[in-house]
């Protein structure tokens, strides 16, 4: 796209800060998203992910630091926000305006939404375009703002968790229809959720973020080949991960597990099988998990001891 | 520059997505307020279910005033709800500008609609009752329909109103900062306004006085545009520099990046408030009101020939000398004796007001007379209300003829006619440039209370 040849960093976020009166959503995040790729942005509840996708749509002031757009800063900028859609599962649309009204809004406001397009979507999604939106339930109105974000083929596309209250087979028709509209119009789509395993097959890259701070940003097999699951004798497996960036590690009666930080080369698969340990790729969403859990087995059982 | 071509569409197509979205509520309105003027101006037709004599006049409710008053009211309410109705738009490309001027585009759409609708209810009242004028005969309009006059009268409403609009937006600073201390300031500027934004003016606002004090309607105009511009400028700098704009520009930044267009504001502003209300103040007497008792003062009139002055000589020459004359008279009541039945209070019955006066030069003459004829000199009755001349309503008539040694004085005049007054732009008599001009509740309403009614005079002589 001639925006990506122009400035192929298309976000560019640099020690990037955002607090609100209570607390500090933002904290020094630099990244950088080049070219077009379906981007997940991952991370807990709370992590900063609708944050950052405000701030990217110029909703939100940074604090601190520096996000740019196509170079140039997305707040108050009309050459950058007409090239922006940001669509969250609860959008706030007049909740008196009929499906059919709310498309031709988006069709004044963005110059290449594509109605035609919206419109097939909303017969596929079996959506009634005469129906008012505040009688949408939940799960069709995440649908029908998803069509709204996906026809305005905007070169940056934000969706903020777009399948909440969704059925399964819903999600994937959306997926699948997100995938092959990516296909036929290449461009950045930010895609977050704090549900990893149902989309991770439609993502090229992972923007993982924790409190927000940046925990990974990069390839999803980067990601997958990142750490390595262990399982076998205790004794065997703490010998084996010491001095290693260890995750996570459980010991059961007869399951003792470790998640190791590191790339699994081949020499690390020999020593493990010569030591008698199972070694195993661990799924994305388990990673991501690994990665910003902040409590312990140990928190866990006390939540059911007797203080007397 | 200060707003960019692009905010400008964008703005555009924010009012133009805002208009489309409530063209129902629009049209809700629109009938709302037809049914509400049409239903004001039917009441007027059951005059026919009335018996008095003589004319009867009707007054068309004015809306110019009551529509201003829930104009401002449902102006406040927008803003005070702004931030609650404008999450609406919030998905769509904008700049603080942009969604700022869209704002303003609204409210601007909602003052034009009244406007419109205003007129519209003058046009619509003088074709109906103009029509039905035609149909029936005995109905027409007290007052000229000048199109000049609504037309000039929508120009100022609309200009007062956008200043007004312009006041308000500039103290949406507090509403930003200080939210309760703005609805106090809002509201206590919309009691300014249902009082008399002249009450304004004491608190030195001498832009605004010089407004009001301005009789000429060309300058009336430029000035408000001026003040308007002013307001104008003042509302997008104090947003363009609230934090609301501000995503990653300082406040600072703005000023010194819009140090042109800030000079310009100061210096316009210094002219307006210094130079403008100095030159007019010096030239322009603060009072121009007609006394309330000279201009509501009940008299009989004395002989004052004026242009309705006739005169009619009937022969006598049949008339035996030394016989006694004897009046008769319909509708014609003895000066002295008129005098003595005027009631103490000001307020006159339509029928009395139609009478006419006579009196005798030499009552001796005809108790005894030698003459060859008599001599009626006569002023038919003139009736002016509201600086208006109503006697080509009454249709007033005398006639006199001698029947034997009876004189018989008979007057007539049109028993039943229905005239209407269609008053204009009321709201906008607070300004001098629009006083004395247009027909107004105030100079209306004398007619059915403090009246100006003029007698028809007769003075019978003996030649």
């Amino acid at each position: 796209m001639s925006d990506h040849k122009k400035d192929p960093n298309v976000i560019r976020a640099e020690i990037l800060t955002k607090k609100y009166p209570d607390k500090k959503a933002l904290d020094n995040l630099t990244f950088t998203i080049q070219g077009s790729s379906i981007t997940g942005l991952i991370g807990r509840n709370g992590a900063g992910k609708t944050t950052l996708m405000k701030l990217c749509a110029g909703l939100l002031t940074p604090t601190a630091g520096c996000l740019e757009i196509f170079g140039e800063p997305p707040g108050n900028n009309l050459k950058v926000l007409t090239r922006i859609v940001y669509a969250c599962h609860d959008q706030p649309h007049d909740k008196n305006l009929r499906l059919r009204n709310v498309l031709s809004n988006y069709q004044i406001m963005f110059p290449v939404f594509d109605r035609e397009f919206a419109d097939k979507l909303v017969s596929f999604f079996r959506l009634n375009p005469k129906a008012k939106y505040g009688t949408l339930s939940q799960g069709m109105s995440s649908v029908f703002n998803f069509i709204c974000g996906l026809a305005c083929r905007a070169p940056v596309t934000l969706f903020d968790e777009p399948v909440l209250g969704m059925d399964a087979a819903t999600r994937k028709s959306l997926y699948e229809v997100l995938l092959r509209d990516y296909n036929e119009y290449p461009r950045l789509i930010l895609i977050s959720s704090h549900l990893l395993t149902e989309i991770e097959g439609y993502l090229s890259d992972i923007l993982l973020i924790d409190k927000g701070r940046l925990v990974w940003h990069g390839n999803i097999d980067d990601l997958r080949q990142s750490a390595y699951r262990l399982q076998g004798n205790v004794d065997v497996l703490e010998s084996f991960c010491a001095g290693k960036h260890v995750l996570y590690q459980k010991h059961g009666v007869t399951d003792n597990i470790a998640v190791v930080r590191e790339h699994p080369d081949d020499e690390t698969v020999q020593e493990a099988a010569a030591a008698g340990l199972t070694l195993s790729v661990v799924r994305p969403e388990d990673l991501c998990l690994y990665l910003t859990q902040d409590t312990t087995e140990e928190e866990l059982e006390c939540l059911w001891e007797k203080t007397n | 520059m200060f707003v960019g071509k692009d905010e400008l569409i964008n703005a555009r197509k924010l009012t133009g997505q805002w208009l489309h979205n409530t063209r129902f509520n629009w049209l809700f309105m629109s009938v709302t307020f037809a049914f509400v003027f049409l239903g004001n101006i039917m009441t007027l037709f059951n005059y026919y279910s009335e018996t008095s004599r003589g004319i009867r006049t009707h007054q068309i409710m004015d809306y110019s005033r009551p529509v201003a008053f829930g104009l401002v009211g449902a102006l406040v309410i927008m803003m005070l709800l702004y931030k609650t109705t404008d999450t609406k738009c919030v998905m769509f490309p904008q700049t603080g500008t942009s969604r700022f001027l869209a704002e303003k585009a609204r409210y601007y759409c909602l003052i034009g609609a009244a406007g419109l609708n205003l007129v519209v209810y003058y046009f619509v009242a003088y074709a109906l009752i103009g029509l039905w004028g035609q149909i029936v005969g005995d109905t027409m309009f007290a007052n000229r329909f000048s199109i000049g006059f609504t037309l000039a009268g929508l120009l100022a409403w609309l200009l007062y109103m956008s200043i007004v609009l312009e006041t308000m937006l500039a103290l949406r600073l507090f509403i930003m900062k200080f939210r309760i201390l703005s609805a106090v300031g809002l509201v206590l500027l919309v009691l300014l306004t249902i009082i008399d934004f002249a009450a304004i003016e004491s608190f030195g606002a001498t832009a605004i006085g010089a407004l009001i004090l301005e009789r000429g309607l060309g300058f009336f105009l430029l000035k408000g545009i001026a003040l308007w511009v002013l307001l104008f400028a003042l509302s997008m700098v104090i947003n363009k520099i609230s934090l609301q704009d501000q995503s990653s520009r300082s406040a600072k930044q703005v000023i010194t990046d819009n140090v042109t267009l800030a000079i310009t504001v100061v210096a316009a502003l210094v002219f307006v408030i210094v130079f403008i209300p100095q030159s007019l103040d010096s030239r322009i007497p603060r009072n121009l009101v007609i006394p309330s008792e000279e201009a509501y003062e009940l008299t009989i009139p004395e002989f004052d020939p004026g242009p309705n002055r006739f005169v009619m000589n009937l022969d006598a020459s049949g008339i035996p000398r030394g016989s006694s004359i004897t009046i008769t008279t319909i509708d014609v009541v003895k000066a002295n004796d008129a005098t003595q039945s005027v009631p103490d209070s000001d307020y006159y019955p339509l029928p009395e007001i139609v009478t006419m006066l006579y009196t005798v030069q030499d009552e001796q003459a005809l108790l005894n007379f030698t003459g060859n004829e008599i001599r009626l000199e006569y002023w038919l009755p003139t009736w002016e209300t509201g600086g208006i001349d109503m006697t080509r309503y009454i249709q007033p008539r005398f006639s006199a003829r001698l029947d034997g040694n009876t004189l018989c004085l008979e007057y007539q005049y049109t028993l039943t006619s229905n005239a209407f007054f269609l008053p204009m732009w009321s709201f906008m008599e607070q300004f001098d440039t629009f006083k004395e001009k247009g027909i107004f509740y105030e100079s209306a309403m004398p007619l059915f209370y403090n009246t100006r009614g003029e007698r028809g005079w007769i003075l019978i002589s003996v030649d």
